[in-house]
């Protein structure tokens, strides 16, 4: 059984958003829904003045607490790391969401079709792109939303993918459909600087097993206990000297 | 004297006004639009209400008016069936008159808790797992704490108004042979008169019961939800318990005086429910006014005095920040000058007025509705982590159901009423 | 030219060797206080990209990012709508544009800039999110040059919209 950790290395990171845009185009998730995000933070004074940017995946922790107050145990932990939800049983009370201290839980509001970036069973395109829904222009493949592998079982639990549901809570999944197949998550395999690192620690050969012997290797809020599982190089935790500069909101709107 | 006793107990029953059928359709009316507000809710998802995620890019509250709502349902709901369970553990006969008041007070509120639990969940068809999954869940989970209990409350408050009520049952369908028989007649299963002795030993039981459990509703299980979030700055703590205990004491005695002044004023009971009732609530109300004000202080003083700074955050946006208006309305036009009123008129009876007394209780009600929603909401608004500062301006839905819960609550306690014997019939025993 | 209003003509800016000149927009009067550069943004490929709904997301409209220290001087918060007018120091000529303002830390108080992605009105999901700054950077004399060295600077004020 191997035992997966995710390392950011923040000494590379850039802050670019490639792994923001890679996790929403893998998992489709809906608008409004960032299962990556990435901090860009101020610290200091002008002219004194330092910026960090900090990636926030799920931290997938071995003490987490939105599995301890589910009620109805869709949000479990598996034996190699993983923090996962069970799409079908999840029943919405939005417990884990309050419960989490990072902020990861990203609730489906809407109707999926209708949360995405682009209706792909409307006729939108029409008069930008040419006659006909944008389905009929890509040839009736496979729209993004409907990736089959979202709609398999990963431990006979439906845990993979994205916006599909309506009233429950989805979250970052490491992309366990991926991981599964021997592939890095799809944030790790599209990170132009090599900032982000996913393998197991079990193995002393692998990437991040490595990583971890340098020096200045911490946790997000680590003091609150919940045993993180995403490890950060260098940087510092985001005290109150640290001020989010980026504060890009957005809306979702009925 | 018992003839005459009864003919006033039963004043609701055989005499309806127009007022009454006013009432009612306006209240029916609120309802309608509220399953309306809650259809359109299903139908599009819950982005029709102001609640959004936390962090980025939404910035907002998961938890909103729904949660606080229920918290306050649950406050009102678990003291007034403990008011009739001290009323007859005590024996305290002179306020018998309002026990059965309270305890449908109980039975209706606790009904609109779970209801409004429900229309939080974003799949309330999967409301099932609940209990599919309580086995494992319930050792772990603060909600399937709050089931469990939610539901044992439900059952005991239920079966003790309903045991303690088919003698009366009995004099009723004695009395109006014919009318509503197919209500009463099923009630009335298996009845014998002599099981009177048997009952009251059960309601006794059941009464010594109920009193550990209102602890362990809005003392353990309501406040484990927020104080057991070492997340959230703001919920996280100790003094929850007791906090949430008294808050739903309040509320639950200003409940019981709002609703016995309007039965009393509708029926003209005045004979039935005496002043001193209201005078001895009131005294006791402005007690757990005042702890409920020293729990606030002790918050604050803490967080301010040596809190982390997330913690810090929260309470500057209650006392300074953005929330500072609603805050100190609260505190001073809610709970600061009922309670001063309710203890002048506690020590000097002369300053008593019944009308004074209902408006300060109604003040406190709302007071702690306006209390749950600032322990729900900010805390949500300012995340441990760099995000920005969340917004949360609940909607018309939302709005629609907590008006309309209310309006539930309100109509199935004049249902009950017109059913019902809300005053106890006088005992054949005491004739 | 002169009839234009423009006091030289700057044939020094078209010659094959580069010599320094004072910059065309020293030019402007004291109370167009603050430089206004253009950047780029890592999300965006020029004014191409801004109807991608899914980089819209991160950057969904323009701002006016300012030293915070700046914009207090100047009454004025995060998030507040500024007028940001520019002045042609040679022909006198004013032109002013409406967006937000994002205080930063990390940008001179004597400079404000703004991304150049926006302004695309075709595409229904890039309308609406902010004007481009090249609107306000003078053409012509004195600015227009070869090696387009002045082109993008310009003096501006910024007042509360």
């Amino acid at each position: 059984m191997p035992r997966y950790a995710y390392v950011i290395d923040l000494n590379r990171c850039m802050g670019c958003n490639a792994c923001v845009e890679a996790c929403k185009i893998e998992n489709n998730t809906g608008e409004g829904m960032l299962w990556m995000y990435v901090f860009r933070l101020e610290k200091g004074k002008y002219p004194d003045v330092n910026w960090q940017f900090m990636p926030r995946p799920c931290m997938h922790c071995d003490n987490p607490p939105c599995v301890k107050v589910c009620p109805v145990g869709a949000r479990f932990k598996r034996e190699d790391g993983f923090t996962l939800t069970d799409f079908d049983r999840c029943i919405g009370c939005r417990f884990c969401e309050v419960s989490c201290p990072y902020g990861v839980n990203y609730f489906n509001w809407k109707k999926p079709k209708d949360n995405q970036y682009f209706a792909w069973h409307e006729e939108e395109g029409a008069g930008v792109y040419g006659s006909g829904s944008a389905g009929q222009i890509i040839g009736n493949a496979v729209v993004p939303y409907e990736n089959p592998d979202h709609k398999k079982l990963y431990g006979e639990r439906l845990v993979s993918g994205g916006a599909h549901y309506l009233g429950v809570v989805g979250k970052c999944t490491w992309c366990v459909h991926r991981v599964e197949k021997g592939l890095p998550p799809a944030c790790v395999a599209n990170c132009p600087v090599h900032a982000l690192h996913f393998g197991d620690l079990d193995d002393p050969g692998s990437e991040v097993s490595n990583l971890l012997k340098r020096g200045n290797v911490w946790r997000l809020l680590e003091e609150l206990g919940t045993e993180p599982r995403v490890y950060y190089l260098g940087g510092q935790q985001p005290g109150h000297d640290l001020r989010l500069w980026y504060t890009r909101r957005q809306e979702v709107k009925a | 004297m018992k003839a005459k006793h009864d003919e006033i107990a039963l004043r609701p029953l055989t005499g309806t006004s127009q007022s009454f059928y006013l009432v009612a359709a306006v209240l029916l009316a609120i309802v309608g639009w509220f399953i309306y507000a809650y259809l359109v809710q299903v139908r599009t998802g819950l982005v029709v209400t102001g609640q959004r995620d936390m962090g980025m890019p939404l910035a907002g509250a998961p938890w909103g008016l729904y949660i606080s709502n229920f918290v306050w349902f649950v406050g009102i709901a678990h003291g007034g069936i403990a008011v009739s369970a001290i009323i007859r553990v005590l024996k305290l006969e002179r306020y018998h008159s309002i026990g059965r008041i309270a305890e449908v007070l109980t039975v209706v509120t606790i009904m609109m808790a779970g209801l409004n639990i429900i229309i939080d969940l974003g799949r309330p068809d999967r409301i099932l797992n609940m209990v599919l999954y309580f086995g494992s869940r319930v050792w772990q989970s603060p909600l399937a704490w709050d089931f469990t209990v939610i539901s044992l409350y439900l059952t005991l408050s239920t079966t003790y108004l309903y045991i303690t009520m088919r003698e009366d049952l009995a004099g009723l369908r004695d009395k109006f042979p014919g009318r509503w028989k197919w209500l009463y007649k099923p009630l009335l299963f298996r009845y014998r008169p002599d099981e009177k002795p048997k009952v009251d030993q059960i309601a006794w039981w059941l009464a010594v019961t109920i009193v550990p459990m209102m602890v362990a509703l809005s003392g353990g299980v309501i406040p484990w939800l927020f104080g057991l979030q070492g997340s959230q700055a703001g919920w996280f703590g100790a003094v929850q318990g007791p906090y949430f205990l008294t808050a739903a004491l309040t509320s639950a005695i200003a409940g019981v005086i709002v609703v016995a002044t309007l039965v009393r004023r509708g029926y003209g009971w005045h004979t039935r429910i005496k002043d001193e009732v209201f005078r001895h609530a009131g005294a006791l109300l402005a007690i757990l006014v005042t702890f409920y004000i020293w729990f606030i202080f002790q918050e604050q003083l803490t967080i301010r005095f040596a809190g982390p700074i997330p913690e810090f955050r929260v309470s500057e946006a209650l006392l300074t920040g953005r929330f500072a208006p609603i805050f100190w309305t609260m505190l001073v036009g809610g709970l600061i000058l009922p309670m001063v009123y309710l203890f002048v008129q506690a020590v000097r009876p002369r300053a008593y007025r019944g009308g004074a007394v209902f408006i300060s209780a109604a003040l406190i009600i709302v007071a702690l509705w306006v209390k749950r929603f600032l322990i729900v909401v900010p805390s949500l608004l300012y995340p441990r982590l760099p995000y920005a500062v969340g917004t949360y301006s609940p909607t018309w839905v939302e709005w629609s159901v907590v008006a309309g819960t209310i309006a539930l609550a309100i109509f199935l306690y004049l249902l009950f009423i017109k059913l019902f014997p809300i005053m106890e019939l006088r005992r054949s025993s005491d004739a | 030219m002169k009839a234009l209003g423009a006091g030289q003509i700057y044939w020094q800016d078209y010659t094959p060797l580069p010599r320094w000149r004072k910059p065309t927009m020293d030019g402007s009067p004291a109370d167009f206080d603050l430089y206004l550069i253009s950047h780029k943004k890592i999300e965006f490929k020029q004014s191409r990209t801004t109807f991608n709904a899914l980089l819209n997301e991160l950057e969904p409209e323009q701002a006016v990012e300012m030293n915070t220290a700046a914009a207090a001087a100047r009454g004025l918060a995060d998030g507040d709508p500024v007028w940001v007018e520019s002045h042609n120091a040679i022909t006198g000529e004013k032109k002013r544009i409406k967006a937000k303002v994002k205080t930063i830390e990390g940008i001179r108080p004597d400079t404000i800039t703004m991304s150049h992605h926006y302004g695309f009105w075709v595409h229904p999901r890039a309308k609406d999110r902010g004007p481009t700054p090249n609107v306000i950077f003078p053409v012509g004399e004195g600015y227009i040059t070869n090696t387009a060295d002045q082109s993008y600077q310009v003096k501006v004020r910024v007042t509360q919209a």
